[in-house]
């Protein structure tokens, strides 16, 4: 996934890069200036484009393509004004920009919601919330190298091994209930493992995966009872 | 625990290895769980402990080297293991995986993620055959 983010102020550009370095997955690169965010459009493939109303002093909405365009602003009085202009809310953000934003955004795009059902966990739990933050410690130790392998492995082209890995991961995504990620997974790997699969297309088909497997680390962690 | 059978729990998976600590603790079972993440490791376990073989097997049939189905083929196959009950705990839903596995005379199947009262059942049951079949192997 690849974002462009147009911004003059380098304090939210470092801002928001760093919060992009919690999903690993998704890239980001910078423009100042509109002039600069029609040439990178022009030459790059960008998912989503989030960019400042002002720039430079200047206030100015372009849309470049067929891009989502998120449009932020440091005035609430603004968004709600562009929001009476048809505007969806959802595609307006106040700054500073948030990780749950951006997980909002990344959600959109993925299309896979990563918030957990604890219902299973909570019946071996039994009211021990100690046991909880364990399992998820767990989770989070160990989901980052399964994606990792996941995605060698994909490079390499093997299905029968990315069909294996996949495998490996549901276990752990039941478990804590991302239903909606178990659907894609599964079907992933059922088709890895029994269709003729164009390298190109399951690729695809894991970009988002690989994402939101991503996404399920930063959710847990802000489930985690400390 | 002197006197009492291990039980094997084959499984590469941290957190179904701590699931299933904690239910064994719950339900106030002192046997020891020796963990081991794959067939190889299992076999190689089996083949060192010939006077403390384990009561049950839990067995997980996606793990590295060597899977399920080829550590069950294995010990199936040497009279000294054979009678030793297999549960299967698997998140295969397939009904092949099912059927190959009940022709290999597991005692159970589950589907993983296992819900708590399943697991705490299948326990039981195993506990039972304990008291009823000591001198079975």
């Amino acid at each position: 996934m690849q974002i462009l983010y147009v911004e003059d102020d380098k304090f939210d550009q470092l801002a928001f890069k760093r919060i992009l370095k919690k999903i690993p997955s998704i890239s980001v690169d910078i423009a100042t200036s509109h002039h600069e965010m029609r040439e990178k459009v022009e030459v790059n493939a960008y998912d989503i484009i989030i960019r400042d109303i002002y720039l430079n002093g200047e206030k100015n909405l372009d849309t470049p393509g067929n891009i989502p365009v998120y449009f932020t602003s440091g005035s609430k009085p603004v968004l709600e004004q562009l929001s009476k202009k048809s505007i969806d809310s959802k595609f307006l953000l106040l700054k500073p920009i948030s990780l749950q934003d951006v997980q909002k955004i990344v959600t959109d795009y993925t299309n896979i919601s990563t918030e957990p059902d604890f219902s299973q966990i909570d019946e071996w739990a039994d009211g021990d919330e100690h046991f909880k933050n364990e399992l998820i410690t767990y989770y989070l130790d160990e989901i980052p190298s399964q994606i990792q392998k996941i995605e060698e492995v994909a490079l390499e082209g093997d299905l029968k091994k990315l069909a294996d890995l996949l495998h490996a991961v549901l276990t752990k995504l039941r478990t804590f209930g991302f239903h909606d990620l178990v659907n894609k997974v599964s079907k992933l790997e059922y088709d890895a493992r029994n269709n003729d699969l164009a390298i190109s297309v399951c690729n695809q088909r894991l970009e988002p995966i690989i994402i939101a497997l991503h996404q399920t680390r930063l959710t847990l962690r802000t489930k985690r009872i400390t | 625990m002197k006197g009492l059978k291990s039980i094997l729990l084959l499984e590469d998976d941290a957190i179904e290895v701590k699931k299933v600590h904690r239910a064994l603790k719950k339900l106030d079972i002192p046997n020891n769980l020796v963990v081991c993440r794959n067939g190889v490791e299992g076999l190689n376990w089996l083949s060192s402990n010939p006077d403390n073989l384990p009561g049950t097997i839990l067995l997980d049939l996606s793990m590295p080297k060597m899977n399920g189905f080829e550590f069950l083929d294995r010990i199936k196959q040497d009279s000294k293991y054979r009678k030793i009950p297999v549960v299967v705990l698997t998140t295969s839903n397939h009904q092949e995986d099912k059927l190959r596995s009940f022709d290999k005379q597991v005692a159970g199947y589950m589907v993983k993620p296992v819900r708590y009262s399943e697991f705490v059942k299948m326990l039981k049951t195993i506990k039972s055959y304990w008291n009823t079949s000591e001198l079975a192997y």
